[in-house]
Parts: structure tokens; C-alpha cells; sequence
């Protein structure tokens, strides 16, 4: 893959979102639809589907292009750039797909992945547990053999779009071994003893839900791989965001203008504010440079990949921090009435989800430096 | 455009720089050049600057074919700048460069045998461009020039030319009329004085140049602002891969260290407040190596962004490394505040560097100008 190519493809892909009809309702809502987006997202994935612009990492057998890095992160930016999601949900495509095509049954395979591609069915991630966040080892919720299968008891939390999911990929405990007694399960999210609350987000929005199990039956079926192979699943489920990452310098950069000029209309752009905004700029700016150099090394296990998390999400949220404080008295209004407060809020999320910045930094210390690990 | 190395050749010539350091300028030796001797010569390594010109050709890489030179470009000497910027070289890399890059861009052709010369390591070269060699701005030119019957001669005095106590060359930027241009001058002649300065890095030796009616030769041909500006620009952007390699440096010793020092009967660098230390000098690190490799891609590929993507680079390079340089100090605790660890080696690099050519403030504001950005 030459940048010619990748140029190449980023026009073709340009137009083709340009012209493409946008649904009714159609928002660029990230990397998972609410509840109301999933009508517009559905029809909208169905359309690059039929293009043959969804799973573009998957491979051909299944429906995907075999696409190289280089192609998914011009895809990703491109749709970033033109304002529309690049799929119904992440968790479906990303997380959901590649596990079943690596560990599924021929049959989960078959029943799973074609629905997926065509947009027709949502899925949540069931991993996190209110006992069980960043040490995502410690799940707690059973899954216990029966004569027919498998029986769910326990709680999980913060699972995005689990209210409007057709199934959920669930990580849960079926042996004593920290790491090898746990298994990866199919859960259709309509059967008896599953229960989904959405939890309301500081921001008044509500994209995340606890999901409840109370002796929810699953049928055999149901196990993902073998027993005890779920801790290996999860893994190979962490980090693809990363390739990704950089399309998000989109949004980034359209924040940052708006927030220049928010400054320049109430006169609030002195010294100190224009250093903090250009610094800023800088380092949107790198990041994303940063990402694209990573592509270009081909290597995902190298620094430049292994350091974007902690780059963006800590310059979003500094960046939704500077956008209050341009506001002046005014970044005292609900979040509701000024997108610049709500983007405050927002920022405070980013350091903690999909990994806090903490246990990020655990990792670029043990995993890149070579650090000894924290006795655990 | 320029020639462009491939993968594996940038890592051959990064390998035959490092080799080359290794060998001839490991620590000691380096300790010894920087703080072991006094006069002229004080912080240069000749014997290691002689073999990275004459053996790996770190000059004459980037020189023209018509100069005999390999014809690549800025992202080769950012290689060898890399190299150089781990081992703290003594070599008067950066200095060489401004002054060569000023005789390329002008009438280099009045000094095809210099040039020659400089690119074999016989002689070294220096330039004065401002007053005290802080950030290039036209106004603060203190040298100026004027013609007698001889010829052009040259007046004034500059603080802090780096390199300038061993260089046999030195290329200046003088008034003329309400305008600059570029002179090149043989430091052996009359009406030129050399005072080594007392510095803080010795591996960044320093002089102060006083001229009185010392002869020079004209290499413009009238006002130079814009040419001098872009090689200030592509110096920059070789000191900010000098100082990527030293943050490089920097972070391995200090990781070194992290692993092997035990206290509370565990290495320092399994607990929490040390290893997220050094995780934020591999952010910064990465941060500051795109912003090093993206100002040396525009001088290659000459897009008309390296003037900000030059101020953009210096100070995030320049942040980087101080803090990596802070941070390492401190990871080696009180062993780290003495003169035998080389903690300070960096630390003194580092707090040079960032004010050469133009502190991190002023580069800044510079970038959000240039680049148009508020």
C-alpha cells in the first residue's frame, strides 16, 4: 500500500460520502448510537454496506476487504470529516466481529456475522463490573452449567447501547483461576433474567447501562471458544481503537476553531489563552501526525501506537478545559444551552474509558519500557 | 525534492554514526572534552569530528553532487543529528550546519574550496546571525558591514556563537545600507577576536566574536532576510533531532535505572509514582520525534510549512527534553545531583538548547503567527 494509494482512495471515498443520501436524523454520534440515532445508523450502515464500505477489516470470506491499516484509518477520517458514524456501533464491527471470526463456531459464525455487516443487529460489550473495572480480571458474574447450558447470575456496568442491543458479548466467571476461569458467551438481551437500566452520565446523557442477571438461561451454544479461554478473547478485544485514534483530530480541530472564536467574540483571547490554545493545536496536531506515522511503520506493537491513547484522550480533555475558559462567567450555564460546557464535561470521560489513563500508563511502563510490575 | 533514504539505509547510517560515537566518545571521553580542558578548543572532540565527517560523511551527505556530496536531504542529517543528540556529541554539528546551509543558499560557488574542506573535517565552521544568538530577528542584527578600499569589512560584536572558539570559518549576518546580508570570514584574520565563554553545557562551546574592520567576503547579492530565515528554520529543525535523540537517551537511562534500583525490597520502577514518569516521557518523546520528523519532511519536500512546523518542533522538542531531563534526575534521587552520574550531562543539554536560536516562548507564539492559527 503506497500513499498513492491511500490518496487515492481517500478521494474515492470523499466523493462517495458526498454523494451518498444521508438519512433522516443521520449525526455523526461517535462510536456507538443512542437509543434515537439507531434508526438513522442502521439505515445509514445498510447503505455502506451495500457499497462495500462496512468491516473493511474483516476478511473477504466474511464479507469484509481484507483492508490494510492505512485504508480503515483514511475510512475512519474521512467519515469524521464528513460528519456521518462509520458504522451502526463499534462494539458489533470491531470488538464482536474479529472475536467470533477467530474464536466462533462455524455456526456462530454463520448466524452472527452477516447480521452484523448489514447493520441489522446491535451488540453491547458485557465486561465491566461495578467490582470489576480497571482489574477487569476480577469479574464476578457466574456462568454455571446446566443440563441445557448455562445459567448467568451477577451485574454489569457501563455498557454502551446495551438498551437498544440485540445481543451482548459477556465475559464471565466459570472456574476459581483468576485469568483461566473465565469464558466468552453469546447473549441475546431479550431473554427472561436479563435486565438493562441506563445509568444517567453528568452530561444529562445517558449512552451507558447496568445490565442485570438473574438466572438468565443460555442455551449450549452459547460459549464462545472453549471454557477458560475468555481472558484470551478480551485481549485480542483491547486496543484495536487505537487504529482509529487520529480520525478523532477531526472533531478535535473543529473544537478548537470554535473555541478561538468563541474567545475572539467576547474578547477573551489574552496572553495566557492564546498560548494555551496554541499548545494545544500542537498537540492535535501531533497526535495525529503521531498516528499516521504509525500506520506508515506498519508496526502495532510500536511506541507511536502504543502511546495515542494517552495522547488523545488527554488533549480532548484539555481541550473541552479550555473551553470553558474562554466562557468567563458564562461557562456557569447548563451544559444543556452551551455546547462549550458540555464539552467540559464530556472531557472528564475520555481519561477514563476504554482504559483509565492510569492503567494506560501501567501498560507504556510494562509493557513498552519494560518496568517491573506492581505487586499484585 | 530531494534524495530520500530508504528505511534500512537511514538505519545503516544511524548505525555507523552510533558506532562511530561509541567508539570514540563514550562518556568519559566526552566529560574529558567538555569539562577537562580550557581555551579554544574546550568542548570539541576533533579526533571524533574528523572520523563523522571523514569515514561516515555526515557533512557531505547532504552537500550537492557539484560539491561532491551524496545529495540527500534534511532527513538524513536528521539521522546523524539523532545519533549525535543521544551520545551528547562534541562536535560542532549544528554550528557547521547553520554556516554551511548560509554558504549553500548563497554564492557558494565563491567557496567551493571551503566548502570542501568543512565536508572533509578539516576545518570547522561558525555562524553569528544576531546579537547573543538567541532567536534570528532582523532588527537585532549587531554586526555591520561596509566596503573600504579593500573590500568588505565587518564591525560589531556577538555573544554566544556556538562553536565558534574552535572554528577556522565564520559565516555572518551584517547590516548593509538598512538591510542584512551574508559574509563569510576566515577567523585567522585581522580585526577578529575570539573569547571562549564559561558555559553551562561544555559539550556546547561558546565564544564571544568582536569584529573591527575585519575582511569579509560577500556571499549575497543584496537583502538576505528570507534566505537566512529558512536556514535558520532547517538549523532548527537539526537541533530539535539533536534533541529527540538526547529525550531518547534520557528515558533509557532513566527506565535503566527504574528497573535495577531496589528499595522497600522492590525496584523503584514497579511503584506507580516512577513508572508513570517514565511513561510520560514516552508520550512526550513521541510527541516531540513527530514534531522533529515533520519540520525535517517540509524542509525535504519544501510545502511552505517548515516555518511553523519548525517553531512547533523547538518548543515541543525543547519541553520534552527538559522535563525528560528533570524527571531522570530526579528518578536517580541524590546519586542523580552528583557530578558523576550523567543526569546533569543532560540536564545542562537540555536547559542550552532550549534557548538556542529562540526559547520555547518565543517559538510559541511564533508557531500560532505562522501558522495563522488565532
Amino acid at each position: 500500500m503506497t500513499a498513492t494509494d491511500v490518496e487515492a482512495f481517500r478521494a474515492e471515498i470523499r466523493e462517495f460520502l458526498h454523494r451518498a443520501p444521508k438519512p433522516d436524523g443521520l449525526r455523526d454520534y461517535g462510536p456507538t448510537p443512542t437509543a434515537a440515532d439507531v434508526e438513522s445508523g442502521r439505515r445509514w450502515h445498510r447503505y455502506l454496506a451495500d457499497h462495500g464500505y462496512t468491516c473493511l477489516h474483516w476478511p473477504r470470506e466474511h464479507g469484509g476487504a481484507d483492508a490494510p491499516v492505512a485504508i480503515q484509518a483514511t475510512f475512519a477520517e474521512e467519515c469524521a470529516n464528513a460528519g456521518v458514524p462509520r458504522q451502526l456501533n463499534i462494539t458489533s464491527v470491531d470488538l464482536v466481529g474479529p472475536v467470533l471470526i477467530r474464536f466462533g463456531s462455524d455456526q456462530q459464525k454463520g448466524r452472527y456475522l452477516e447480521p452484523i455487516r448489514l447493520g441489522e443487529h446491535v451488540w453491547c460489550q458485557l465486561f465491566s463490573e461495578p467490582g470489576a473495572g480497571s482489574d477487569l480480571a476480577g469479574v464476578r458474574t457466574r456462568a454455571k452449567r446446566t443440563d441445557t447450558g448455562w445459567r448467568i447470575d451477577g451485574q454489569k456496568v457501563w455498557s454502551s447501547a446495551a438498551v437498544s442491543a440485540d445481543h451482548g458479548i459477556l465475559l464471565a466467571r466459570t472456574g476459581p483461576d483468576k485469568h483461566r476461569g473465565l469464558s466468552m458467551f453469546v447473549v441475546p438481551m431479550h431473554i427472561d433474567g436479563v435486565t438493562t437500566r441506563p445509568l444517567l452520565q453528568i452530561d444529562g446523557e445517558s449512552k451507558f447501562n447496568e445490565v442485570f442477571f438473574d438466572g438468565a438461561q443460555l442455551t449450549d451454544d452459547a460459549l464462545i471458544g472453549e471454557v477458560g479461554q475468555g481472558w484470551e478473547i478480551a485481549l485480542l478485544t483491547l486496543g484495536r481503537e487505537r487504529l482509529t485514534l487520529g480520525s478523532q483530530a477531526v472533531g478535535m480541530f473543529r473544537l478548537h476553531a470554535q473555541i478561538a472564536e468563541a474567545a475572539r467574540d467576547r474578547g477573551t483571547l489574552d496572553g495566557s489563552l492564546a498560548r494555551s490554545l496554541t499548545r494545544l493545536w500542537a498537540r492535535m496536531w501531533l497526535m495525529r501526525y503521531t498516528w499516521q506515522r504509525a500506520i506508515e511503520a506498519g508496526d502495532l506493537t510500536s511506541p507511536a501506537f502504543s502511546v495515542l491513547k494517552v495522547m488523545s484522550s488527554e488533549t480532548e480533555r484539555d481541550l473541552g478545559d479550555l473551553a470553558t475558559d474562554v466562557l468567563g462567567i458564562d461557562a456557569c450555564v447548563d451544559p444543556a444551552d452551551n455546547e462549550l460546557v458540555h464539552h467540559m464535561l464530556v472531557g472528564r470521560a475520555q481519561t477514563i474509558l476504554g482504559g483509565t489513563s492510569e492503567i494506560q500508563r501501567n501498560i507504556l511502563g510494562e509493557r513498552v519500557l519494560g518496568l517491573p510490575k506492581e505487586p499484585r | 525534492m530531494t534524495a530520500s533514504l530508504s528505511a534500512a539505509e537511514s538505519r545503516e547510517l544511524a548505525e555507523s554514526v552510533r558506532a562511530a560515537c561509541n567508539r570514540l566518545a563514550p562518556e568519559e571521553r566526552v566529560r574529558a572534552v567538555a569539562f577537562g580542558q580550557d581555551g579554544a578548543h574546550r568542548g570539541f572532540d576533533e579526533s571524533l569530528w574528523r572520523a563523522l565527517c571523514g569515514q561516515v560523511g555526515v557533512i557531505s551527505i547532504a552537500l550537492p553532487d557539484e560539491l561532491g556530496g551524496a545529495g540527500y536531504g534534511m532527513g538524513a542529517l536528521g539521522v546523524v543529528a539523532h545519533e549525535l543528540g543521544r551520545a551528547l556529541a562534541p562536535v560542532p554539528f549544528v554550528a557547521t550546519m547553520l554556516a554551511t546551509s548560509l554558504i549553500l543558499h548563497t554564492n557558494w560557488q565563491l567557496a567551493t574550496e571551503q566548502l570542501a574542506a568543512l565536508a572533509a573535517g578539516e576545518i570547522t565552521a561558525a555562524a553569528a546571525i544576531c546579537s547573543d544568538s538567541g532567536e534570528w530577528h532582523r532588527d537585532s542584527v549587531t554586526l555591520a558591514a561596509r566596503q573600504d578600499e579593500a573590500g568588505w569589512v565587518v564591525d560589531g560584536e556577538v555573544r554566544h556563537v556556538l562553536g565558534a572558539g574552535a572554528a577556522e570559518m565564520l559565516v555572518v549576518v551584517a547590516s548593509n545600507d538598512g538591510h542584512r546580508e551574508i559574509f563569510l570570514l576566515d577567523m585567522a584574520s585581522t580585526g577578529v577576536e575570539v573569547h571562549p565563554e564559561r558555559v553551562l553545557d561544555g559539550t556546547r562551546p561558546m565564544a564571544t566574536v568582536v569584529l573591527s574592520a575585519a575582511p569579509g567576503l560577500r556571499l549575497s547579492d543584496g537583502p538576505a532576510d528570507a534566505v537566512i530565515e529558512q536556514c535558520v528554520q532547517r538549523t532548527l529543525a537539526l537541533l530539535c533531532a539533536e534533541q529527540v535523540g538526547a529525550c531518547e537517551r534520557v528515558l533509557e537511562i532513566a527506565t535503566d535505572y527504574a528497573r535495577t534500583r531496589e528499595q522497600f525490597g522492590r525496584p523503584i520502577g514497579s511503584f506507580q509514582a516512577v513508572k508513570h514518569r517514565c511513561a510520560d516521557m514516552l508520550v512526550d518523546l513521541e510527541f516531540a520525534r513527530s514534531a522533529s520528523q515533520a519540520a525535517l519532511q517540509s524542509a525535504d519536500n519544501d510545502d511552505g510549512e517548515l516555518s511553523w512546523r519548525a517553531s512547533m518542533a523547538k518548543a515541543v522538542c525543547s519541553e520534552a527534553l527538559r522535563n525528560a531531563s528533570h524527571a531522570n534526575l530526579q528518578i536517580h534521587g541524590g546519586i542523580g545531583y552528583t557530578w558523576e552520574n550523567s543526569a546533569h550531562l543532560y540536564l545542562k543539554r537540555a536547559r542550552t538548547d532550549e534557548v538556542l536560536l529562540g526559547g520555547t516562548g518565543y517559538h510559541w507564539d511564533r508557531l500560532a503567527t505562522e501558522a495563522k492559527l488565532l
